[in-house]
């Protein structure tokens, strides 16, 4: 037992908490293995810009503080598997409010009309290197009447405000038929169905341009099926 | 290959990148109490630096989470509140909250070592200070019993081993029960009238318990519905 000079945490269950996961890494962690258990190599994909001591460092917090497990002794080890402790899977919601939270700032929703005018450039590498035919190639969206254009180029996606002269793809929805689809409150051939979400463009176009978002693969099988 | 610095289209990342540091949070919650001045937020950042405070409260209004108003007189009068923006982060901490609930309470997950003696900070609380009180609370949490006790004095809370000598409310439940009542597949009230936790104490003093303790709110009220119906 530590004694005197112990630091006083804060009996604070928010404190608690944050001393866990208020870092930009632990719940991008907690997401990733969210799918089921993954090995160490394969958990890189998920954390672009983390360097391989950061991510030892890391998932070493994670696993002391029982959020995750390890079936190895040595967490650096190439082969080692992380899947989620009971604790860890408590932590979903949270993950999926911070999600949905997150989207209105990528969809233009959430902003000011002022910060929305500046082009944004993101690295697309966490998903573009798993589409099997990446092509450079234009996407228009509207989104409750805001468009944009998102732009492949590489691996980078340029978002820029207003309508793209000719998108291989374009999406036309409301914010909330967005979000539902993303939470499975709705499918995608639903919202179709109902013409309450519109998508032009060939089939491989739309498929593309789901994956480059980092839309979940699960949800797209509709739209191959007309 | 080239290092680029862009983030990713994510919308995880994105909401990380932007509430996702140890003290953003915290002073989201303390602004769901209501509008709150600089020195009344001060409060709540017990061990942050000088600075952060208004390095943070300035990047929350860059990103349209807080929005600071200007009173009708100069200077002291200034609050900070939250936006809609910042209002939809409520539920991101009360999971938040349910988590780190968890381990104060039922300790570590592989039931090795029951905890030892440890002091807590307790400033965050005592924005409402008339709410605290000098005592202890007993509990008993799969057969492990702990106290609690307030001191108001240093603003602290100490969790210590054993029973309590002159507890002002004790406590019986399991780590199920707590665990299910956090995940709100029961509600304290659902849990007390099955049994599966009793409580004895006097109403305000099981009601301070609580909130010392951070327990969320909606969840005490359920206590009152279970005493009455």
């Amino acid at each position: 037992m530590p004694p005197t000079g112990h630091h006083h945490n804060r009996f604070c269950p928010l404190t608690m908490a944050l001393d866990v996961l208020g870092d930009p890494w632990s719940l991008l962690v907690v997401r990733a293995l969210m799918l089921g258990p993954r090995p160490r190599g394969s958990l890189c994909q998920f954390l672009t810009g983390l360097d391989g001591s950061a991510l030892n460092d890391t998932l070493g917090a994670l696993v002391t503080a029982d959020v995750i497990r390890c079936d190895r002794d040595e967490l650096s080890q190439a082969d080692a598997t992380f899947e989620l402790t009971e604790r860890g899977a408590s932590l979903e919601p949270a993950v999926q409010t911070l999600t949905r939270w997150g989207l209105t700032e990528l969809l233009l929703i959430g902003r000011t009309a002022e910060a929305q005018q500046h082009p944004d450039r993101f690295d697309q590498t966490w998903t573009i290197a798993g589409v099997a035919d990446p092509t450079d190639e234009v996407y228009g969206w509207t989104i409750d009447g805001t468009s944009f254009a998102l732009e492949v180029a590489g691996m980078t996606m340029t978002r820029t405000l207003g309508r793209p002269r000719e998108p291989a793809a374009t999406l036309d929805t409301s914010f909330e038929v967005f979000d539902a689809v993303l939470f499975g409150e709705m499918t995608m051939s639903e919202a179709l169905m109902r013409d309450e979400l519109k998508l032009s463009g060939s089939a491989e176009s739309i498929s593309r341009m789901f994956r480059a978002v980092g839309f979940p693969p699960e949800l797209l099988d509709a739209i191959s099926k007309p | 290959m080239k290092r680029r610095s862009h983030k990713p289209f994510d919308p995880l990342a994105a909401a990380l990148e932007q509430v996702g540091d140890r003290w953003t949070l915290i002073i989201v919650r303390a602004l769901m109490n209501g509008p709150q001045r600089y020195s009344d937020l001060r409060t709540f950042m017990v061990g942050s630096g000088s600075n952060l405070l208004a390095d943070r409260l300035r990047r929350l209004a860059d990103v349209g989470i807080v929005t600071r108003n200007a009173g009708s007189r100069a200077g002291s009068n200034v609050t900070y509140q939250l936006t809609d923006r910042g209002w939809a982060l409520a539920p991101v901490i009360e999971d938040l909250v349910r988590f780190g609930l968890r381990a104060l309470i039922t300790g570590p997950s592989d039931g090795a070592a029951p905890f030892d003696r440890e002091v807590f900070d307790h400033g965050w609380a005592m924005a409402a200070p008339e709410v605290a009180v000098n005592e202890t609370y007993e509990w008993t949490v799969d057969d492990i019993v702990f106290t609690l006790e307030v001191i108001v004095e240093g603003l602290q809370i100490v969790r210590t081993p054993g029973p309590a000598k002159r507890p002002a409310v004790k406590l019986r439940t399991t780590a199920e029960t707590f665990e299910q009542v956090l995940a709100q597949k029961s509600s304290l009230g659902q849990a007390v009238r099955s049994k599966s936790l009793t409580i004895s104490g006097r109403p305000a003093a099981i009601e301070r318990m609580f909130f010392a303790i951070g327990f969320p709110p909606d969840q005490i009220k359920t206590l009152n519905d279970a005493a009455t119906g």
